[in-house]
């Protein structure tokens, strides 16, 4: 049944029920992670502990993967059975949730250097769990690029115009170079997250670099997909659907980043470094880490609670233009 | 029926614009006019010769490329807002 509108003259159509505040959903989610960001910087030049700052992390993604899930689903109630977003926001919904379930994993007990070496049976169970996880999180990003195969199909199926710049060639270059780098280099990141589980199961680390190539066909096939996409929304020309799919691009592009960045610095900077004694410069490097990290994964998870929130504004606000502000703005525009 | 503003122009290509900025905020410009000028193709009609009458039309022909974009909800409230601030008429 359509819902029935209030027309007046001076505002218009108002929407039959009221809509959430969006603005106060974003600025909160916002300050969430610049709060907590803040705290993780505090954390380390006064107490310099790692884990806490990284189990912070896991906790405010967690938060924030949730919340997007949720509103996801919510987006995806707003579309009749058959359509192509509707299937697309139920694909999106629970993959924030699937990166922290990940996450979660590597600060169990046993998993990292510093605790008590697990038993043989127990390392094999977490060692599985967490070669699970990458995998899963393999298929989330091919579930990515397949979603973003959609949300193309809808601009072409308007017949909006495709204009690929030289500069989309050369992000599309950048970003497989990325995801390369990321594979090439994530056994190691991996090794350094699971020092304290790789002695006790050297066997099964083998099977991480397998995974890891798996995932590289999938983030390439999400950067390719992810520019053109990114270049649709761009030229759509503003609007709260393209800042949904922008955001939700920037959420795999973030993460992307996040996994090359913490492979790099595991081969380069921790790696030769882990019987050295901490060093000014060293803890400099510690805190540059920190803040990547953050923005890699913390950010992340927070451009996809971004994206859904401006997909359910689109889909869920009134019209709230007047024939008098949409009379001045078309004139405007003809003079 | 209300009419719409009398103080405004009314020509074809102002009817236009301003279903075009109707639809901007959530689709943005640049696909609300390729969904405008589809809407406009598909009736048969010309963009030179749109009027208010044309409007209700328009807005049954634009409603399914809206729903792909910001589902079926937001679309019906756009395409009533289509006819009621652009067409000058009263939804029921």
């Amino acid at each position: 049944m359509n819902p029935t509108y209030e027309i007046s003259s001076t505002s218009g159509i108002q929407a039959p029920r009221k809509t959430p505040n969006y603005k106060t959903w974003r600025a909160a989610g916002i300050g969430a992670a610049g709060l907590t960001l803040a705290f993780c910087v505090f954390r380390y030049l006064t107490i310099r502990n790692g884990r806490i700052t990284f189990n912070l992390c896991v906790i405010v993604c967690s938060l924030l993967a949730i919340s997007a899930m949720v509103i996801a689903l919510s987006n995806a109630k707003h579309f009749g059975r058959g359509n192509v977003l509707r299937t697309a926001w139920l694909l999106i919904a629970p993959m924030g949730i699937v990166d922290c379930l990940l996450l979660a994993c590597y600060t169990l007990p046993g998993v990292s250097a510093g605790g008590v070496r697990p038993e043989r049976e127990t390392a094999v169970r977490l060692a599985g769990l967490i070669l699970a996880g990458t995998t899963l999180s393999g298929i989330a990003r091919l579930v990515l690029a397949y979603v973003l195969w959609k949300m193309i199909g809808v601009y072409r199926g308007i017949a909006f115009k495709l204009r690929l710049h030289t500069s989309d060639y050369v992000m599309i270059v950048v970003l497989i170079a990325i995801a390369t780098i990321s594979v090439l280099y994530a056994s190691n990141g991996i090794s350094n997250n699971l020092r304290g589980l790789a002695p006790v199961v050297p066997d099964m680390m083998g099977w991480f670099p397998v995974v890891d190539w798996f995932r590289l066909l999938a983030l390439s096939c999400c950067a390719v997909l992810g520019v053109i996409a990114w270049r649709y929304a761009t030229d759509s020309g503003g609007g709260l659907v393209a800042k949904a799919w922008r955001s939700v691009l920037m959420y795999a592009a973030l993460y992307l980043g996040y996994l090359a960045y913490s492979g790099l610095t595991a081969h380069f900077v921790i790696r030769p470094n882990l019987q050295a004694q901490p060093t000014s410069f060293s803890r400099f490097l510690g805190l540059i880490f920190l803040l990547v990290m953050f923005i890699g994964l913390v950010g992340s998870e927070l451009m996809l609670f971004l994206g859904t929130t401006y997909q359910n504004e689109a889909s869920n606000s009134a019209v709230e233009l007047d024939a008098e502000t949409l009379n001045a703005l078309a004139a405007a525009d003809q003079a | 029926m209300i009419a719409s503003s009398e103080a405004v122009p009314k020509n074809s290509q102002f009817l236009i614009q301003k279903s075009i900025f109707l639809l901007a905020s959530s689709v943005g410009k640049a696909v609300a006019e390729t969904i405008i000028h589809q809407g406009i193709q598909q009736m048969g009609a010309s963009p030179t010769t749109l009027t208010e009458a044309d409007i209700p039309g328009l807005s049954i022909k634009v409603k399914p490329a809206l729903e792909k974009f910001v589902g079926e909800e937001k679309a019906e409230r756009l395409t009533s807002a289509l006819r009621v601030l652009v067409g000058g008429m009263v939804s029921k």
